[in-house]
């Protein structure tokens, strides 16, 4: 089945989800070979949690870019992203839709009973305004497609979360990953933040979560947030490292120097050494106590057997506790779509993915950490893969386009070839990258695993499902007199993951609660959840929603 | 510098900055009483996904306030249960 050229015209060659590295990376790439690429992206200003960056706004006194540049990391290659996308924008050849949450993604055929009438006008306040915006110059030519996917979406800039749609022919799905939680006692304290929360206050608005911050958990992501704290003028009494203390993670400092590419790491161990912050290895948080809000926190090694030594805990006052023990990746949108998924190192679900970043779903590419959670460099090789790989699919301009439109345009031929080449060593270089970085990921997967001893120190009456406010208690009991280790039979029958947040922030710990009570391992199977982000019944009882079309089809005569 | 409301007190915030964020700056942790056991919330994962931080801002109840801009004169309450104890029978 073939798309009509009407409908072609309302169809974006690449629609990317998330503008995070990944997804940053893959628009440009994607634009930068003629592409029509429409970016669709939660937040308000491009970069993700790795670059998270507040609004730009132009009144006095705001959050400025200046202020938190300090605690963020290879800034250059983010403006460059970041101008580069503007410049696509500008240019017509890509819309930037920001603060669009998507609730869910689907394949549609062309001439499908699903004759979405929204789509035959541009979207009011969409395409052409100061938040999305796509002008006149067109881009593929080339092959029709007889699939298309529709990402719909809610403009959460508007009190009522309008509800639009983008049309494209292929996807790159980049939604990045949200720090992974187990619960202790006493986690449900105001003040007890994740870690990446505490990082989001700083870079994203310009706030210190607290005076005093015992940052907790497993992995290198606790010496960013460390680090930023303590630049920033926090107290950091010890950050709480649960991994085992082999020798390179005593000197944080060695272990990043491993990969040059990796200076960041190295800068963290520096300002918490230069602000004399302890780092203690092989210790992990048995409570936090506190009256009505978290007022100190109780640290204790883990011993030969694997467990919370209590003889040995300290009692640490804070006012805040930021924690984190790794990312889950957010796998909504490509499980929607029939990816498929293996176990990844953390023993959660991640994506497989080709050589070219292709999901098993054709038409659908996926960078990041929804491949494996493996940090912002790797991130951006994958975005810039998928965004090839996207552009190569739907036969658009190809990198001769670009080349020929910079370099020598009387000469077609000449800059066919000399972009094809260009092309053939940026991929290669990418492919070595990608392995390089995957390998480093891997190795550091290995080390920072969560240890087992949380289960011991958790007590019936701590809650686990925050959003239910289901005990472990009530998870055990289940457990044992159903012989229910699964997480569905569990939250059917307890109701953890039930609630708001469906289980993204308690599934991994109320799966594991289950299974050790049963004494087998945790199966940890991919969850789907068909709407992906917040959305009202009147929104879909509002009918098919209208569609944001790259209208400059409709203005030029390409 | 702009504010708004919290349960009635002022809360000075600088453009750009969540509802959340302006909270916790002007030293305030929680503004959620859980319907079950009534324990008080507040922000935790500051990024859009735990729900824990919701809020009632000019009486519309289950707002992200990890989410919400914060804006010149708007009315943030503590969101009491669902939220919705008004329409409770």
């Amino acid at each position: 089945m073939t798309i009509s050229p009407s409908e072609r015209d309302q169809v974006w060659d690449v629609a990317v989800i998330g503008a995070g590295p990944a997804g940053l990376a893959a628009t440009v790439a994607a634009a930068d070979r003629g592409a029509r690429v429409a970016v669709i992206d939660a937040e308000p200003a491009v970069g993700g949690q790795f670059w998270r960056h507040p609004a730009p706004r132009h009144e006095p006194n705001r959050v400025r870019d200046a202020e938190i540049a300090p605690y963020h990391h290879s800034l250059a290659r983010y403006w460059r992203l970041r101008d580069r996308l503007a410049q696509h924008v500008a240019a017509g050849r890509a819309a930037h839709l920001s603060r669009y949450e998507v609730w869910a993604v689907q394949p549609a055929e062309a001439g499908a009973a699903e004759p979405a009438p929204g789509a035959a006008e541009p979207a009011p306040g969409a395409a052409g305004s100061a938040r999305g915006s796509a002008g006149s110059e067109g881009g593929a030519a080339g092959t029709t497609s007889s699939t298309f996917f529709d990402v719909l979406a809610i403009d959460a800039a508007t009190p009522q979360r309008h509800e639009s749609m983008v049309r494209a022919r292929t996807l790159v799905l980049a939604p990045g990953a949200f720090d992974l939680q187990i619960p202790f006692p006493g986690w449900d304290l105001p003040g007890v933040l994740t870690a990446g929360g505490v990082q989001s206050l700083i870079k994203g608005h310009g706030v210190l979560a607290g005076k005093r911050v015992v940052v907790a958990g497993t992995g290198p992501f606790l010496l960013s947030v460390g680090a930023g704290l303590v630049r920033r003028g926090a107290t950091v009494p010890a950050i709480v490292e649960a991994a085992s203390p082999a020798s390179w993670l005593r000197h944080p400092g060695r272990l990043f120097s491993a990969t040059s590419k990796l200076a960041e790491g190295a800068a963290y161990a520096n300002t918490l050494t230069r602000h004399g912050v302890s780092i203690l290895t092989k210790w992990s948080v048995l409570r936090a106590d506190g009256r009505g809000r978290v007022e100190s926190v109780t640290v204790a090694p883990i011993d030969g057997t694997g467990e919370l030594d209590p003889d040995r805990a300290r009692r640490i006052p804070v006012d805040v506790l930021a924690v984190g023990w790794g990312f889950v990746p957010q796998l909504e949108l490509p499980l929607a779509l029939g990816c498929a998924t293996r176990a990844g190192a953390s023993g959660l679900p991640v994506t497989v993915v080709d050589a070219d970043q292709r999901s098993t779903v054709p038409g659908v590419y996926l960078a990041g950490e929804v491949c494996g959670v493996g940090g912002a460099a790797l991130a951006l090789v994958e975005g810039e893969i998928a965004g090839l790989a996207a552009v190569r699919a739907v036969g658009a301009t190809g990198p001769a386009g670009a080349a020929r439109a910079v370099s020598r345009p009387d000469e077609p031929e000449i800059a066919d070839m000399q972009g094809d080449l260009a092309m053939r060593r940026r991929r290669i270089r990418l492919a070595r990258r990608r392995e390089r970085l995957r390998t480093f990921a891997d190795a550091l997967a290995a080390v920072y695993q969560i240890p087992g001893s949380w289960l011991g120190a958790l007590t019936d009456d701590t809650v686990v499902c925050r959003c239910e406010e289901v005990t472990a208690g009530a998870i055990r009991e289940i457990a044992r007199d159903h012989r229910a280790a699964d997480a569905r039979t569990v939250k059917l029958l307890a109701r953890p993951g039930m609630g708001h947040c469906q289980g993204r922030i308690c599934g991994y710990a109320a799966e594991c609660v289950a299974a050790h009570e049963l004494g087998t391992p945790a199966a940890h199977r991919p969850v789907t959840r068909p709407v992906a982000a917040p959305l009202s019944l009147g929104t879909l009882a509002a009918g098919w929603p209208a569609a944001i079309a790259p209208v400059c089809r409709h203005q030029s005569n390409v | 510098m702009p504010t708004f409301t919290f349960d009635g007190q002022p809360i000075p915030f600088r453009p750009g900055q969540s509802v959340g964020a302006a909270l916790i700056a002007a030293g305030i942790y929680s503004w959620r009483v859980t319907r079950v056991d009534a324990r008080p919330r507040g922000l935790f994962c500051g990024i859009g996904v735990c729900f824990d931080c919701l809020v009632t801002i000019d009486g519309a109840p289950n707002q992200r306030a990890c989410r919400a801009p914060a804006a010149d004169g708007i009315s943030v309450t503590t969101q009491r249960g669902t939220g919705h104890d008004d329409l409770a029978v």
